[in-house]
């Protein structure tokens, strides 16, 4: 029994390890900074999520358990909220892909609310410099 | 156990060694704060590596930390590329 669950702790580290040098690998293969953003995001926390999950087998105890599992919970919170605000400044900061858009909701998005959001301002202060 | 580490860190030296070099070659800002993310994620899984082959708990509250503190920084630098321009 303790062999097996140094073996499968053995696989996760080596397993995990990979997927970080084949995300790492993937930045340099990606053509721009979007599909950088996903090959940053989604292997390194699934890495994070295998060696942290060897370092649970290995290290026996409630305490380091719940300690390491919380790192796997918080790195599941804050992962895709960090790339989704870097990919977000990134299409704010006009940063355009290599080739051109398939489909760009939040273009259309914005445009609609920016229709939206300028008039009635707009109206108000045009209104009242006109009453003074 | 141990050949197995040495395998994982050596791996993982490999992946750091490369994303340093995309963090100095980036372009611009918002790949190098992708590549600063990914520093962050292998760092995070050298010390996973640590824990599981030293059998020591010490150093996983970093894992915390540290992660906390990426996220923080990632952010950060998020609201200043949308101010500023990539």
């Amino acid at each position: 029994m303790n062999t097996f669950v140094d073996v499968l702790a053995a696989v996760l580290m080596v397993s995990g390890s990979a997927l970080a040098l084949i995300a790492a690998i993937g930045l340099f293969r990606m053509p721009d900074a979007y599909s950088r953003i996903h090959v940053a995001t989604k292997p390194a926390t699934l890495a994070v999520v295998f060696t942290v999950g060897a370092a649970v087998l290995r290290v026996p105890g409630l305490a380091p358990t719940t300690k390491l599992l919380l790192a796997v919970l918080l790195q599941f919170w804050t992962a895709p909220v960090a790339s989704h605000m870097l990919g977000r400044a990134a299409h704010a900061s006009g940063l355009r892909p290599t080739e051109p858009w398939v489909v760009d909701d939040l273009e259309t998005a914005e445009a609609d609310a920016g229709e939206i959001d300028t008039e009635p301002t707009g109206g108000d202060v045009g209104t009242a410099g006109d009453d003074t | 156990m141990n050949a197995v580490g040495w395998v994982s860190g050596v791996m993982l030296g490999i992946a750091g060694l490369l994303t340093t070099v995309h963090v100095i070659r980036a372009r611009n800002l918002v790949d190098r704060a992708v590549g600063v993310d990914m520093l962050v994620a292998v760092i995070l899984n050298g010390l996973a590596v640590g824990i599981a082959v030293s059998e020591n708990d010490l150093v996983a509250a970093l894992l915390l930390i540290i992660g906390l503190l990426a996220f923080l920084g990632s952010v950060t630098i998020a609201r200043y590329i949308e101010e500023r321009g990539p």
